[in-house]
């Protein structure tokens, strides 16, 4: 499969101090890619490198089949690149902005352009160090999607945004070609949750998983066990069952891997007493914030 | 080439206010240039935006390269499709644009203004362009790839002039005269800045490795500062040797002591000290002959070795003239000066002892005069310039060219008390000229008296070089004291 962007044990250290290990990741292409993890994970080093903003200390990337230290002019002309932390050209009115930057794409859409202005209500006469934090990343975006790029890479685009401007950009991000793939970092999952395709989990520099949002909601489940009267926690404790507690007579724990009949097997072989086992499935915010305690504990 | 007007577009239009300032004080130094050779007002002038434009010229390479900055990993541009090579060949045009052309814009104006055809100082004024690149620009840009705010810019600057002024200062003497070769020095600099600080701004646009591109900047500002300390004057004169225009010319000179002369009339002639305290000077007794008609030999530099009984010796290497007995000899004569090691001489100076002596010099043309009246006002002098007298003040605007050899007299009207006052001779065999700053005109001959004197006329006098050669002088026994000042002095 050609992957929009791959990962080959890419590592980054600044200093001695390591952001990024041996991640490997894919993104297929068409997909929506989200890449979640806590501040710090190393998200947005991640996408540097990809973007050739870093070079990366070990380990390689491609982008779109091209190695990412190697990303020439006619690869740019293809990918879209919205970061919060990004500097724009401030002296710039919106307008001239995107006339500027439409010289230099071959499939620049004057209509579209204009279009996006509209939709965002982005006075075109505005400097853009006179526009609001939101503003900026609405003209970003509009100027990224005007071209209709095949691979959008948005860092963290949501941050300080209300729900109102951040509802306008998931809007715009979505309408966009059937080919593009989108890859985004967030920090917050209830963003991206509604229409990422596939999801990575970055911890600590460490990409925990990377697969299909579906694969990974159907293998989290919230296990709660009754007893008559609560053992103790049993040792070894299976390393994919996060964070385990004891209330009353009930034991709770995530399981990482749930797979019905097997996991039930499991369970009846630790605890044969349990007297009831439910499992609920869980929102993607609740298995992230599971899986960072889950880290901060070592358990994972 | 689009993506490179489009840049090129996109910074005019930013910064259209600056270099409506900028080309205005360029247009203020070009009038003040054209009316300079008669308007010592307008001299001044043209110095004072001489000044302003130099941090001005500056201000806009930082300007122009900060819009895209190098540094960082925040920049809007580097993801997008801007080719490299496009950025940086539309920077290129911005000075290009807006420093290159109107510099000779509004020089070829000047010219034009007193009468002079540009295109007869073509050369010069391409070798102005080079060395304005090379250490106006360049160095400018290469503090500008490396740094992201006029802030840091400026920060950076300061920190570089620092280091050229801490190198000059902490060496202790000012570099050593290289005289009339000094161009090669002055070229040898340019084309290591052009070297150094354009390989650092291209290693900036290419690979936008800032570590690797400011330690070349520090490389670069290092090296320039260090190289006038450097020994290089023999290799230079030996490459002047090979462009005389007229080598056979000199083939017929011959060096010989002459013992019988009185040496105190040498001495009188010598510094105290020489520039390097661990040297003494000595003035020796020589004639030259073979000189041919109506040429003249000015002595160069001089390396002197001197044996000791039992074995013992010590080699001066190349020593620059002493500027008291410098001077330009017909056949007879003449005062050869030298230095030797202060504590050699020291223990030996009344000892025999055996002296050799490797003294360069030059061979000069014929001369031609020019006689000015005092006063006149912007007269005509070629291979010269532009001259100017009035009874306080003698100066000429020389537009880049002119002789080899170039002399003042002035001669007062008799009965007056004054003597006639000789002016410190300028001596250049520069092929092109050796500036690089916005100024069109260089001053080489200017004079100044604190009251008006009773000048009748100026004389100057002007001599192409004909020939670089060096003579050999072996003594195989002589005591120097009697040829040194420093060996007289109770406490050297």
């Amino acid at each position: 499969m050609n992957c929009a962007i791959r990962t080959y044990d890419l590592s980054k250290r600044y200093r001695r101090t390591p952001v990024l290990e041996r991640v490997n990741l894919e993104v297929p292409p068409g997909s929506i890619y989200g890449l979640v993890g806590a501040n710090g994970a190393g998200k947005t080093t991640t996408i540097k490198v990809l973007m050739n903003l870093l070079v990366p200390s070990s380990g390689h990337c491609e982008v779109m089949g091209a190695d990412s230290r190697r990303l020439s002019a006619a690869d740019f002309a293809q990918i879209g690149y919205v970061s919060e932390n990004q500097e724009m050209p401030d002296w710039m009115t919106v307008g001239y902005f995107l006339e500027h930057l439409g010289h230099f794409y071959p499939t620049w859409d004057t209509a579209m352009a204009a279009g996006l202005l509209r939709r965002f209500e982005l006075p075109p006469g505005r400097k853009l160090r006179e526009l609001s934090h939101g503003m900026r990343m609405k003209a970003a975006l509009a100027s990224s999607l005007a071209y209709r790029p095949r691979l959008m890479v948005l860092d963290e685009p949501f941050t300080g945004l209300d729900a109102v401007v951040r509802d306008e950009l998931i809007e715009g991000i979505l309408t966009r070609d059937g080919g593009t793939t989108i890859f985004i970092s967030s920090h917050d999952l209830t963003e991206i949750e509604s229409f990422v395709t596939h999801i990575g989990y970055l911890d600590q520099g460490r990409l925990h998983f990377s697969e299909e949002l579906a694969s990974v909601s159907a293998r989290f489940r919230e296990m709660a066990l009754s007893f008559a009267s609560a053992p103790p926690l049993p040792k070894p404790w299976p390393e994919h069952w996060l964070l385990p507690q004891t209330a009353g007579n009930a034991i709770r724990f995530i399981e990482s891997r749930y797979d019905g009949e097997r996991t039930a097997a499991q369970i009846r072989g630790v605890f044969p007493d349990a007297q009831e086992v439910t499992a609920t499935a869980m929102p993607l915010r609740s298995i992230f914030v599971a899986l960072v305690k889950a880290g901060r504990k070592g358990v994972q | 080439m689009r993506e490179v007007l489009l840049l090129f577009r996109t910074d005019v239009h930013h910064f259209r206010l600056q270099l409506a300032a900028f080309l205005a004080l360029m247009g203020l130094l070009g009038w003040a240039e054209a009316a300079t050779p008669r308007d010592l007002q307008g001299a001044m002038a043209g110095m004072l935006c001489q000044w302003l434009l130099v941090p001005a010229a500056w201000y806009l390479v930082a300007l122009a390269i900060h819009e895209h900055p190098l540094p960082g990993d925040r920049q809007y541009w580097l993801t997008r499709p801007y080719p490299r090579s496009s950025l940086v060949l539309a920077k290129a045009l911005f000075v290009a644009a807006f420093l290159n052309l109107p510099l000779l814009a509004m020089q070829t104006a000047a010219l034009a203004a007193n009468g002079l055809a540009p295109l007869a100082y073509w050369r010069a004024l391409a070798a102005r362009q080079v060395f304005f690149t090379a250490l106006m620009v360049l160095p400018a840009a290469a503090v500008a790839v490396v740094t992201t705010s006029l802030r840091q810019f400026a920060m950076v600057a300061l920190a570089v002039l620092g280091v050229v002024l801490a190198m000059e200062l902490g060496s202790g003497h000012m570099p050593a005269p290289w005289g009339g070769v000094d161009w090669m020095r002055f070229s040898a600099i340019g084309a290591l800045a052009a070297a150094i600080f354009g390989g650092a701004v291209l290693l900036q646009y290419v690979r936008r490795k800032t570590w690797y591109a400011a330690s070349m900047l520090a490389a670069g500002v290092v090296v320039c500062a260090a190289v006038p300390d450097l020994d290089l004057w023999p290799g230079a004169f030996a490459i002047e040797k090979r462009l005389g225009a007229r080598p056979a010319d000199a083939s017929a000179i011959r060096l010989h002591f002459e013992a019988a002369r009185d040496p105190a009339e040498g001495r009188s002639l010598l510094p105290h000290r020489q520039p390097q305290d661990n040297l003494a000077p000595l003035s020796m007794p020589v004639q030259l002959t073979g000189i041919p008609d109506g040429m003249a030999v000015l002595g160069e530099h001089t390396a002197t070795s001197v044996q000791a009984p039992g074995g013992d010796w010590r080699n001066s290497g190349w020593q620059p003239p002493l500027a008291e007995v410098r001077t330009l000899h017909l056949d007879g004569p003449f005062w050869l000066s030298m230095a030797v090691d202060r504590g050699f001489l020291g223990s030996f100076k009344d000892r025999p002892v055996h002296l050799r002596v490797r003294a360069a010099f030059t061979l000069f043309g014929p001369s031609s005069s020019a006689i000015l009246p005092v006063p006149v006002m912007a007269r005509w002098v070629n291979e010269v310039g532009f001259c100017q007298t009035s009874p306080a003040r003698f100066t000429c605007f020389s537009p880049y060219a002119h002789a080899a050899w170039v002399e003042a007299e002035a001669r007062p009207t008799p009965p007056a008390s004054p003597e006639p006052v000789p002016m410190r001779p300028e001596i250049s065999y520069a092929p092109y000229p050796t500036s690089f700053g916005f100024g069109l005109w260089e001053t080489d001959l200017d004079a100044m008296w604190m009251r008006p004197m009773p000048w009748k006329e100026i004389a100057v006098q002007t001599r192409p070089a004909r020939a670089h050669f060096e003579l050999d002088l072996d003594i195989p026994e002589i005591r120097l004291a009697p040829y040194s000042a420093a060996a007289s002095d109770p406490n050297p």
